[in-house]
């Protein structure tokens, strides 16, 4: 049924169907006007049922010549008489009058098309538990009608809501600002454990609490401006109760301004409680009024800021933003525009009908249409995630779901759309056309046509040799001798250490050593028996002297190869005792350089492949492409890191266990991936030893889709373990 | 036959008599289509009826049911009178007793005929008649003896005592039937009779309660809209057919009716032309109303489309048969505004008005959807090339033909009720049909009817031979080409039918075989009236007949003496119609029951259905191709109208289904039909 052919059409073959009719109204139908983009319509709303309709003056003012008994011929042939320009059609009044009946907003003077209304209710009823179906993730049982309960309250809605109440409100906020303000250091602090398994208990509580005063607020400010609340119930938000009133009555408002602040007004208390509840936080020792108020500042804050006014869900924010830009139906229609862009632009319908009537909203539909599509794609992506967390199988069922409702469901209407649309017309062939092309040219471009295939690991920059230098006596630092941070040569001393007690043991070694040979000669000359045991003895002093000669020897450290030797903590700590294996820098070799990087094991299918190229960006000097060579992932689990800086404590991304304070023992196995570094010289890289970097593996090509599908899997095998 | 109905049947609980009474005589409640998943079921389901068809059960009956009539053929007449009377009366007290009475009752029907009508049923008419029974759809080949068929068919529906309404696809047909068929129906102790156009209002009554009625399904169904308008509320009917139930007379109905019987089975001939041609608009039925100076109006903006130029000042889609105006168009259209009537000046309707105009001067040609009689406009049915006087175009466009004609302007009509096709017939209690050609339309008719099509095999093997169709670039070497073979085949003594589309093409073509110096007969809807008397000499030797689609369902052409040793009739199809069936029924006017004959077919790139349809790179082709010897290029090209025919098809079909949903929308939108107001 066209609505904007009815127009041309004054005669209508089916006006046999109401011409003898006495129709009007139903007595529980209200009307008034609004206006939307400066046009002005007449909303109709039946009180009880609480249905709404949207109409246009002219039609609004047919149905008032309705009333007064008279048939609709006689009032057709009556508006007709008076103002022929804006009487209505006959193909527009049967319009009309269906579509008001189909709402259940007439009565008529006929008895046996009762049935039809019966009909109507069990498709209503049927499409409703389909909705409920659909919209399993926000299900709402109305409970109470609050409205006899708010007529009361209605002395004390004024005052609150009142310039007193709008005072005292300021005030509050001012209040719990500067609470926070104060203590913003704890706030913070204790933040980190908001999601922690304790506290999820006083959180929801907390929530409960602001989300009922959102709610009571709601319905007090509907009330306030006239309207009536007759439902409150609890809505299962992804499974979660929270209540909710129906303020629907505020569509009614006539002004825009009445209609945006009840939209805000569950905002605005909510935001009165968190800033009620900093005060509390911030004047109560530890404890559980204490936890609860903290859990509340930020419930009743961020999440309704971030939730409740948020667009792009069809929150509050939404129906503000529907009210502010006159736009009504905004998500429908911007559905409809990219419909539109769609069906004129990729099928090339050249009769295609916009949505947008502006060019605001030729802009404004379709951003508005898309940014939405994308957040819910995400936002489900993500409940999927975290619920498959908790529950793995309700997770996949989740998954199970969104794909069919975000991918087959969407391909299963477009088909039909194709195949059956009526308003494709004589282009039917073409569109099909078309969809075949694109589908065809995508699945080659995505499936068959292969594509660079990367992936991207963390490592660090490492000499090809470099050498940890320790001391292997304990001493004192006595003497540097040669500068740190310049190049030594194999052999050269470097630092010098004193130890007086290696002299003196020593010189206690010797010492024996002479008692011993005086004992072997005595022997010798009387008690040949004794003669073995003291040249055992004789043995064990040379031993001892030997080895504290060497030790004594130690105390010079020796450049064990050329190299650059940087020992930069070895200035500050001259004269100060080195213990035994205490560093003494690193003499790295600049010759040669590799990069080692970590390769988590979910990626290990670059295992198999062949590796193409490599390159490597480094931290500071991201311009600058290094390339590779000789890359080898080494075929065997590791646990420790090459370098603290890959390790989520040294700032990388690879979680490191707990138990090591070191930082270098992951809590995953990975594999270490190694690669040989060339310094180009025209490139001005400057190789660090232990500077961090990202490497960039090219594997063999393959096509999108194929990688797509191994990225998807490798993130359920992150998250899930399967 | 008139007494009082017995529908108690013992093994059912017995629901009150009045409601029973009302089931007998009374249409059913229409349920919505089904949609989504249901619709799909149900197509399956469909698939599934015809994949696996009764046809081999039939097979068998029509053999018992022929060895049943055989084995009766030494019984005196007396006996035989008996007999059948015994055997209805078993059939009606339970019809579901089994399958050997209704075959014995068939035998019997048979023996009938042969003795009555001098007509010894084949097995094949046996087993149509057992199809209808059962409530199928018969294909039957043409020219099988489907008058035969659906009268056996006929007599054992009125055996059952209640009404039953045999559909044909024309008055001629209705009236011819019937005639043939009165004998084996007052022989079976039933009575017949048939209604046309030109039938009084006040006879109507005493046809429509014969046991057996033949009629058009426009009639039946205007009748059946006009006793709506007039009668009562159902209740009132019921307690009606329940006082004269309890007092033993029938037909004392509120005055005024006509179906006196009321509705309960229908046997359709030609049914793929009544449920699925037919049924694209719907019927009304309609008084003159005021105009609202709508005649002013279509002659402004008449005048002003004879200015317009098209692409200049609007453009229109051959295909889907659309106009856009221009600015241009809207600004003259501007200028002219004082002139129209103050209901037709804004904007939206102005424009329509004049669409309208433009529309009629680019797709309705004289001669193919009008002619002009009497200073009146009369469409023609497209499909059978007959003139449909009273039918009249709604929403302006009938007058914007007027005007364009310059004829007076008529009044608009205004609907007093309507109803379609789809809906009548897919409301009866007992819907049966044949015809030649359903096994195209069988997937449509099964969702919109529940009409399952059976293929009822051949009597004899088809002796006709299929020329391989011949392709031209344009027209007029194609009607050439017709005259060059239409003169040979006369020169060899044969008699010719030609298919055209148009009045204007069966004169044009009538007079240049005239100028070639033949004899040349022509049927179209201008010479409707000796219409039995050009049917019955076309089989003639050496006839040549001209038609349009009049000379299409239910033509019997009998062919003349030694005609059959010259090679039969031979059909040409001169201009592709939009539906396959349509060329179907013209080539089976020759070859029937087992005569020789041949069918040529002309195609053009300049044909409607060519231009309309066929994409401009196809057509490209084919005119590059014509003119040379390339193999399989005639099948290619008939391929290529055939694919064209389907698209036609599919859009028909589209249509009708908005209409059934229109319908649909409106009946549960609207649902203001009932008479009753509320009492209280």
């Amino acid at each position: 049924m066209n609505l904007e052919n009815a127009g041309g059409k004054i005669f209508s073959d089916a006006w046999h169907r109401v011409a003898g009719v006495h129709v009007q109204l139903r007595a529980s139908v209200g009307a008034h006007r609004q206006h939307f983009r400066g046009e002005p319509w007449v909303i109709l709303r039946d009180k009880f049922s609480n249905d709404w309709f949207r109409i246009s003056p002219d039609a609004y003012a047919f149905l008032c010549r309705l009333d007064n008994g008279r048939s609709v011929d006689e009032a057709w042939n009556e508006s007709l008489a008076a103002d022929p320009k804006r009487a209505l059609t006959q193909e527009e009044v049967v319009q009309l009058l269906g579509q008001l009946n189909l709402s259940n907003l007439l009565q008529y003077d006929r008895s046996d098309s009762a049935a039809s209304l019966f009909e109507r209710m069990s498709k209503r009823k049927k499409s409703e538990t389909k909705a409920l179906l659909m919209g399993f993730l926000s299900i709402k049982i109305p409970l109470y009608d609050p409205d006899r309960m708010l007529e009361k309250a209605m002395p004390l809605i004024r005052r609150i809501y009142g310039p007193v109440g709008l005072v005292l409100y300021l005030l509050l906020l001012l209040a719990g600002g500067k609470a926070l303000m104060e203590e913003s250091s704890r706030l913070f602090e204790q933040g980190s454990g908001m999601l922690a398994p304790s506290n999820l208990g006083l959180l929801y509580i907390g929530f409960l609490i602001s989300k009922l005063l959102h709610e009571f607020s709601h319905a007090a400010v509907c009330k306030y401006f006239g309207g009536e609340v007759h439902r409150l119930g609890v809505m299962l938000l992804i499974f979660a109760p929270m209540p909710y009133v129906d303020a629907t009555a505020a569509w009614g408002f006539r002004q825009r301004s009445e209609r945006i602040l009840v939209g805000l007004a569950g905002v605005v208390a909510e935001l009165a409680f968190a800033a009620g509840a900093a005060l509390i936080w911030a004047n109560t020792a530890p404890g559980t009024l204490n936890a609860l108020a903290y859990n509340v500042i930020f419930v009743a804050s961020v999440s309704t800021l971030l939730f409740n006014m948020n667009p792009l869900m069809r929150f509050d924010g939404y129906h503000i933003l529907v009210d502010a830009l006159e736009i009504p139906n905004l998500f429908q229609r911007s559905r409809e525009q990219l419909r539109y862009l769609g069906e004129r632009f990729i099928l090339q319908l050249p009769h295609a009908q916009p949505s947008a009537r502006t060019s605001i909203e030729s802009w404004l539909l379709p951003a508005f249409g898309l940014l939405s599509m994308v957040y819910w794609l995400l936002l489900m992506f993500n409940i999927m995630l975290f619920i498959a967390g908790e529950y793995f199988e309700l997770g996949v069922a989740l998954a199970i779901l969104l794909f069919f409702m975000s991918l087959v469901l969407p391909f299963f209407k477009f088909v039909k759309y194709l195949a059956t649309s009526p308003h494709l017309g004589h282009y039917r062939s073409h569109a099909v056309g078309v969809s075949v092309g694109i589908t065809v040219i995508a699945t080659v471009v995505l499936g068959l046509l292969p594509a660079p295939d990367r992936i991207r690991v963390m490592g660090v920059v490492q000499a090809g040799q470099s050498r940890q230098l320790h001391v292997e006596s304990e001493g004192f630092f006595s003497e540097l001798l040669a500068p740190p941070g310049t190049v030594v040569q194999q052999g050269q001393p470097l630092l010098r250490l004193s130890n007086p007690d290696f002299d003196r043991e020593i010189r206690i070694a010797e010492m024996q050593l002479m008692q011993l040979k005086a004992q072997e000669i005595q022997a010798i000359a009387g008690a040949v028996a004794e003669l073995s045991a003291i040249n055992r003895q004789k043995q064990a002093a040379e031993e001892t002297l030997a080895t504290l000669e060497r030790r004594k020897e130690g105390l010079l450290v020796v450049a064990p190869m050329t190299g650059i030797w940087s020992a930069s903590e070895l200035d500050a700590s001259r004269g100060q005792w080195l213990g035994r294996g205490a560093s003494a820098g690193t003499i790295v070799n600049q010759d040669s350089w590799r990069f080692v990087a970590v390769l988590p094991q979910v990626a290990s299918h670059a295992f198999k492949d062949n590796i193409q190229h490599t390159e490597v960006r480094l931290r500071g000097q991201e311009e600058i492409n290094l390339l590779a060579q000789a890359t080898v992932v080494m075929p065997f689990e590791q646990g420790q890191l090459p370098s603290r800086a890959l390790g989520m404590a040294g700032g990388g991304e690879i979680a490191v266990s707990n138990s090591d304070s070191s930082g270098l023992t992951a809590t995953e196995s990975f594999f270490r991936i190694e690669s040989v570094l060339s310094a180009d010289p025209q490139t001005h890289a400057r190789l660090i030893h232990g500077r961090v970097g990202t490497m960039r593996l090219t594997l063999s090509d393959r096509p999108l889709l194929a990688q797509w599908e191994r990225k998807l899997r490798q993130l359920f095998q992150r998250r899930f373990r399967v | 036959m008139n007494g009082p109905l017995h529908p108690h049947s013992p093994r059912q609980q017995t629901p009150p008599v009045a409601t029973l009474l009302e089931r007998a005589a009374s249409l059913r409640p229409l349920v919505p289509r089904a949609e989504g998943l249901d619709a799909f079921a149900c197509q399956q389901m469909g698939y599934w009826r015809r994949w696996r068809s009764p046809v081999k059960e039939l097979a068998r009956q029509g053999r018992e049911s022929l060895a049943a009539c055989e084995a009766l053929s030494t019984c005196t007449d007396d006996a035989l009178l008996a007999r059948l009377k015994e055997l209805r009366d078993r059939l009606r007290l339970d019809p579901a007793e089994g399958e050997s009475v209704l075959i014995q009752t068939l035998g019997c029907v048979g023996q009938m005929a042969f003795r009555h009508l001098g007509l010894k049923p084949y097995p094949v008419q046996f087993m149509g008649a057992l199809a209808m029974h059962r409530g199928l759809l018969a294909e039957m080949a043409t020219g099988e003896g489907k008058t035969l068929t659906v009268g056996l068919a006929g007599v054992l529906a009125g055996f059952s005592g209640r009404a039953c309404h045999i559909i044909t696809a024309n008055d001629y047909l209705a009236h011819r039937d019937a005639e043939e068929m009165t004998r084996l129906y007052r022989a079976c102790g039933l009575s017949v009779s048939s209604i046309v156009s030109t039938l009084e209002q006040v006879e109507r009554p005493i046809h429509y309660a014969a046991d057996v009625v033949y009629l058009t399904a426009k009639e039946l169904l205007a009748d059946y809209l006009r006793d709506e308008i007039g009668s009562g509320s159902r209740e009132q009917r019921t307690q009606a057919a329940f006082m004269a139930w309890l007092n033993g007379v029938s037909g004392t109905q509120p005055p005024g009716r006509v179906l006196v019987r009321g509705l309960h089975t229908a046997i359709v001939d030609e049914a793929d032309s009544i449920l699925i041609d037919e049924a694209v608009t719907p019927l009304i039925i309609s008084t003159h109303r005021e105009s609202r100076g709508l005649a002013d109006a279509v002659m402004v903006v008449s005048s002003l489309a004879e200015t317009l130029m098209e692409d200049e000042d609007y453009s229109s889609n051959i295909q889907g048969k659309t106009v856009q105006l221009h600015q241009s168009a809207r600004d003259r259209l501007n200028q002219l505004v004082r002139d129209i009537p103050v209901v037709w000046r804004p904007t939206q309707r102005r424009e329509e008005l004049l669409r309208q105009a433009i529309f009629v001067r680019l797709f309705f040609k004289p001669g193919q959807h009008y002619v002009v009689q009497e200073g009146k406009v009369v469409l023609l049915d497209e499909f059978t090339g007959r003139m449909t006087p009273g039918r009249s175009l709604t929403g302006g466009l009938h007058q914007a033909i007027e005007a364009h004609e310059g004829l007076r302007i008529t009044d608009p009509n205004e609907s007093l009720t309507q109803m379609s096709f789809q809906a009548f017939f897919s409301r009866f209690r007992k819907i049966a049909g044949c015809t030649g050609t359903a096994w195209e339309a069988a997937a449509e008719l099964w969702r919109v009817y529940g009409l399952q099509v059976v293929r009822i095999p051949e009597h004899r093997c088809r002796q006709t031979v299929y020329r391989p169709p011949v392709i031209t670039l344009t027209r007029a070497a194609k009607w050439q080409a017709v005259l060059e073979e239409v003169l040979k085949e006369h020169g060899l003594g044969r008699p010719v039918l030609v298919g055209v589309r148009s009045v204007n093409a069966s004169e044009t073509l009538a007079d240049r075989l005239r100028n070639a110096g033949c004899t040349v007969r022509v049927l179209n809807a201008l010479t409707h009236e000796q219409e039995a008397n050009i049917v019955s000499q076309a089989g003639q030797a050496g006839v040549i007949t001209i038609a349009t689609n009049m000379a299409g369902r239910g033509t019997d052409i009998r062919l003349g003496h030694g005609v059959v040793e010259r090679g039969g009739l031979h059909v040409i199809v001169a201009e592709i119609n939009d539906s396959l069936r349509v060329d179907r029924q013209l080539a089976g006017r020759c070859g029937r029951q087992g005569d020789p004959g041949s069918v040529s077919i002309y195609l053009s790139l300049d044909d409607d259905l060519a231009v309309r349809l066929l994409p401009e790179s196809v057509r490209g082709i084919f005119s590059v191709l014509v003119g040379r010897s390339v193999r399989g290029l005639d099948l290619a090209a008939q391929r290529a109208f055939r694919w064209a025919q389907s698209r036609v098809e599919a859009e028909a079909f589209a249509r009708r289904w908005s209409v059934l949903k229109t319908d649909e929308w409106m009946r549960s939108a609207l649902p203001f039909e009932g008479q009753g107001k509320r009492s209280s």
